[in-house]
């Protein structure tokens, strides 16, 4: 994907998440400080996004994916990729339910959800079967109506937000943040997120991540801001921030509340995203069972999302206890394991001339290798050239390589 | 073959969203709705009644208002829960309550916390809670009935109409949960307009027809322009409300506010005073008729002088003098207007000096009116300009002085400052 793709979707993908219902579980505990749980995980991720940069640059040729004979290795790869699917599986199983509690509870209450949820699960399928290449693409083309709904719908809940009620910030209890930002950190994985995206671009910069990923947190927090401060002790009751952020702005207006049709445009962006999510998932499960092939792996995990949410997430106890209990912990050790294994990597990463496969070749023939494009060029164009070239290199290995 | 499996994909997209929607067989159709445009809740021994105002559109008509009919329908039961869905039942088709926008309160309601009776409104996801609160001084289920004798959009419409009524400083527009918000806030007060809908015989002279207030008129205007407000016939049907056959029902102007502490009635506002003092400091109140005494002592002296505001605004402040809260409040009028001058020479024009003490008058009138709407308010336990809360949020050590919000107020000082900007005749 281009780099532009990329800040797109980070964006859309960092919004989506957190705009559904979180905002009124963390008000349960927190009230009028409910935003600043995402000024905190603003500061850790904008901490680990330049780390998540140091590892893309550092381990190009390098993933969790490689083999490895040593038996002790492969474990410790497959349990990690299983948790990174796991974690990405969650992830859209937020987003798809969040979707289906809308148009379930909220628009089309009437309708029997075990057979329309059906459809919901086929267009997710679909996305993630596509690829991220094409969701990008899809992101991109929505991108224009995405934002602007949602600053539309922040715009709407503004006219009616009592900013004041944030104060008086000498009221803020720590330790209940902190608390928070233990209980919640399955919604603020993005730096993981940024990873996992950054290998599928080379053109992404550190800085204009950075600046998308702060501008996006510091929307998110306006939100959450405008949401408290129209809903006040009533905050913790609503379903969910995007649908109800503009409801008391539209007073007087005969046709009904017009500003679903932004509410539905800002859905968009949480469909795409919740592809993402799913293809980021069976990607990772593929890389843990190679054998497991991608179609099946899609279906299957489709499948979970699909009866997780039909029939075990019903029961509002048992969607806390599986997002703020169950799955925070073990999510984070995966999340951090695999981060920090990859830095380490990036680290202690050997330096040589050509460093990897580089290695015991002369400098002077470096450069045409490492710059893939010219090596292309000059296999296509000038085979005989890049085999006299090659035959000059020590050791010998390169040279009888290439003559075969 | 090898095409139909290359493309199996979007076959199956193509079949999924052409069949899917076209096999629902439960399509709701237009004629099969009754859509309920408000709600009257009334308490009987420990029963919810509720009444709901509903539009059936005629068979055989798209769905233009004027084509549809206005209907009640009562029922009963321990819990409003219960006794809106039993309403359903009765009307006989699907009922739309997602375009509900009043709710109407009776007296009885005020026997207790009423934001504990409104539960359900917070809970359900289909009655929006942007819908109006008003309170009714006896039944609200009579209320509700007199709406289908007014202007028929005005009728269902009567958020629209408190939306105008609260512009021409005439009324309240306090949404369910701005009311709810404001009773479970710091300052736990909150204001509702009361609905009061008098026939032509009973309304008193002047109150409905070209007073100075144009909230009457307006309301018919602000409604699609159907009709002025004398001439408006019961274009919705034939057969009356309440009371006699086809009467004209007009809201009765400067209705009283009622006061809430906690969920619970405190007291009302009551006398023109009062009422106006509290609509300078609303900020969605931008116009208003006062009428003035002049205390000038020449051509003026004591001639009354109806000004029109057409735009004002207003901001408080709490500050603390000697430890004691002071609520102040700057009242702004941007535009204003002499309207009328009732006295025996005919003024054409102002001198310097008149004009002066012309708004000083009209700055003392504005200060006695607010005043006069503090007291009313403190005297009933209401902190009705929110001082509590703002000195919760913007002075919290001075805040955690007090001991409680009684003793808070007790101590609690008005300053009124008014500035008159532009005083045109």
């Amino acid at each position: 994907m281009s780099a532009r793709q990329f800040y797109i979707i980070l964006f859309v993908m960092v919004v989506s998440l957190k705009v559904q219902k979180l905002p009124s579980l963390i008000s349960n505990s927190l009230e009028k400080d409910t935003y600043v749980v995402v000024l905190a995980f603003l500061l850790i991720n904008l901490i680990l996004i330049c780390l998540a940069f140091f590892i893309l640059k550092k381990t190009k040729n390098f993933s969790l994916e490689n083999s490895s004979n040593n038996l002790f290795l492969k474990t410790i790869k497959t349990v990690l990729q299983l948790g990174v699917a796991v974690y990405f599986l969650s992830q859209a199983l937020l987003l798809y339910e969040s979707i289906q509690n809308l148009f379930s509870h909220v628009l089309f209450y009437e309708l029997p959800w075990t057979m329309f949820s059906l459809m919901l699960a086929f267009a997710v399928f679909y996305l993630a079967y596509t690829g991220i290449k094409n969701i990008s693409l899809g992101v991109e083309l929505y991108a224009g109506i995405i934002i602007a709904a949602y600053i539309v719908i922040s715009i709407f809940g503004g006219t009616k937000t009592d900013f004041a009620s944030v104060l008086p910030f000498s009221t803020l209890d720590v330790k209940s943040i902190f608390e928070a930002v233990a209980d919640y950190n399955i919604w603020f994985g993005d730096f993981f997120l940024i990873l996992c995206l950054g290998k599928h671009t080379t053109h992404a910069k550190l800085k204009w991540t950075a600046l998308v990923y702060t501008v996006a947190m510091l929307f998110v927090s306006l939100l959450y801001i405008e949401f408290y401060g129209i809903y006040k002790g009533y905050t913790p009751m609503k379903p969910s921030l995007i649908s109800v952020l503009s409801e008391q702005s539209m007073l007087g207006v005969n046709i009904g509340r017009i500003d679903w049709f932004f509410i539905l445009f800002a859905e968009i962006g949480t469909i795409l995203s919740a592809g993402a999510c799913l293809y980021f998932s069976k990607q990772s499960l593929c890389s843990a069972f190679p054998k497991l092939k991608s179609g099946k792996a899609l279906v299957i995990l489709t499948g979970v999302i699909y009866f997780v949410d039909i029939f075990y997430l019903v029961d509002i106890f048992k969607q806390e206890e599986l997002f703020s209990k169950v799955l925070p912990i073990p999510m984070l050790i995966v999340k951090l394991s695999s981060f920090f294994i990859l830095f380490f990597v990036a680290i202690f990463k050997k330096k040589t001339n050509g460093g990897g496969e580089f290695r015991g070749y002369s400098k002077a023939n470096i450069e045409v290798l490492k710059n893939e494009n010219a090596f292309k060029v000059l296999k296509l164009k000038s085979p005989k050239n890049v085999m006299q070239n090659l035959k000059n290199l020590t050791p010998q290995s390169g040279g009888e390589k290439c003559e075969k | 073959m090898r095409k139909i499996k290359k493309h199996i994909g979007l076959i199956l997209i193509l079949v999924i969203v052409i069949a899917f929607p076209t096999s629902l067989s439960n399509q709701i159709k237009i004629n099969m709705r009754v859509i309920v445009t408000g709600i009257a809740v009334d308490k009987e021994d420990k029963n919810f009644v509720v009444t709901a105002q509903i539009m059936k559109p005629s068979p055989g008509v798209k769905s233009s208002s004027e084509s549809a009919t206005i209907d009640y329908i009562t029922d009963k039961s321990e819990t409003l829960a219960g006794a809106i869905s039993k309403l359903s039942f009765k009307a006989g088709k699907t009922s739309a309550f997602s375009h509900t926008n009043f709710v109407i309160l009776g007296k009885d309601m005020l026997n207790e916390d009423v934001t504990e009776s409104l539960d359900y409104f917070i809970r359900d996801k289909i009655i929006k809670n942007s819908a109006l609160v008003l309170f009714a001084e006896e039944k609200a289920s009579d209320e509700i009935k007199k709406t289908k004798n007014t202007d028929h959009s005005v009728g269902i419409g009567l958020q629209k109409v408190f939306l105008f009524k609260e512009h021409e400083s005439d009324g309240v527009m306090r949404t369910m949960m701005e009311f709810l918000n404001e009773n479970q806030g710091i300052s736990k007060t909150s204001v509702v307009s009361v609905l009061s809908l008098k026939s032509n015989e009973e309304s008193s002279s002047g109150s409905s027809e070209g007073s100075g207030s144009s909230s009457s008129g307006s309301s018919s205007g602000g409604s699609g322009g159907e009709g002025g407000s004398g001439e408006s016939s019961g274009s919705s049907g034939s057969s009356s409300g309440s009371g006699g056959e086809s009467q004209n029902q007009y809201f009765e102007q400067q209705s009283p506010l009622m006061l809430f502490v906690g969920g619970r009635y405190a007291g009302k506002l009551e006398t023109e005073n009062e009422i106006s003092g509290f609509m300078f400091t609303n900020k969605e109140s931008k116009a208003i008729d006062v009428m003035v005494v002049a205390t000038e002592k020449e051509r003026l002296a004591g001639s009354k002088v109806e000004i029109n505001i057409k735009n004002m605004g207003c901001s408080k402040k709490l500050t603390f003098e000697d430890g004691a809260p002071v609520i102040n409040i700057k009242v702004k009028i941007y535009n204003a207007e002499i309207n009328e001058i009732l006295n025996p020479e005919i003024i054409a024009l102002l001198t310097e000096n008149e004009y002066k003490q012309m708004k000083i008058d009209l700055e003392n009138e504005i200060k006695k009116r607010v005043s006069a709407c503090f007291e009313k308010s403190k005297a009933q336990g209401a902190d009705i300009f929110e001082a509590y809360e703002k000195a919760y949020r913007f002075n919290n050590k001075k805040f955690n002085e007090f001991a409680s919000r009684e003793d808070f107020l007790k101590q609690l000082k008005l300053n009124v400052d008014v500035e008159v900007r532009k005083l045109d005749y």
